[in-house]
């Protein structure tokens, strides 16, 4: 039990360093190809 | 190409104009999206990507004596770094007080090359950076 408590603290803890990161916006040159 | 970038989990809208040979794409916040998912899939929809104009967020730091940003997800990505003139030295300034142990968080505006390899991690050319919650 102590241990599953334990586990998901980390998870709780992990998560918001996971997620501090990422692209918010992408504007990508693209070209067609013949 | 627009309707299969939308369909990725994380995008919030897609814009695509032919004209200017730009996709604008919009994420939601908290997503995973990497660049090279979103360059596969332009590419599996007989588009050619080519640079990207980019706001990303992560961490700096310095890794073997260089400024780099990593951008975690799915696969962590390290980009290494380089400053616009436009930056005006002030991401040098912020690396002097980075270390290992310090991690700062930002928030960057940029452009990223296209690799010219696959398996080549491009440089992100800062443009403009903001430091986010103080640290």
């Amino acid at each position: 039990m102590k241990r599953i408590v334990v586990l998901g603290l980390m998870i709780l803890l992990l998560v918001p360093q996971l997620v501090q990161a990422e692209f918010l916006r992408v504007q990508l040159k693209i070209y067609g190809m013949d | 190409v627009r309707v299969a970038v939308k369909k990725i989990d994380g995008v919030k809208s897609v814009e695509v104009s032919l004209n200017h040979g730009v996709a604008d794409i919009i994420l939601q916040p908290d997503n995973a999206v990497s660049l090279d998912r979103i360059r596969q899939i332009v590419l599996d929809n007989g588009f050619s990507p080519r640079e990207a104009e980019v706001v990303v967020k992560g961490h700096v730091m310095q890794k073997d004596s260089q400024p780099v940003l990593k951008v975690s997800g799915l696969k962590d990505v390290i980009y290494p770094l380089t400053e616009a003139p436009e930056a005006k030295g002030k991401m040098v300034e912020l690396l002097k007080t980075t270390s290992k142990q310090t991690e700062k968080v930002v928030t960057i505006r940029g452009l990223i090359e296209q690799p010219k390899k696959p398996s080549m991690t491009p440089r992100l050319l800062v443009r403009e950076f903001k430091l986010e919650g103080g640290e």
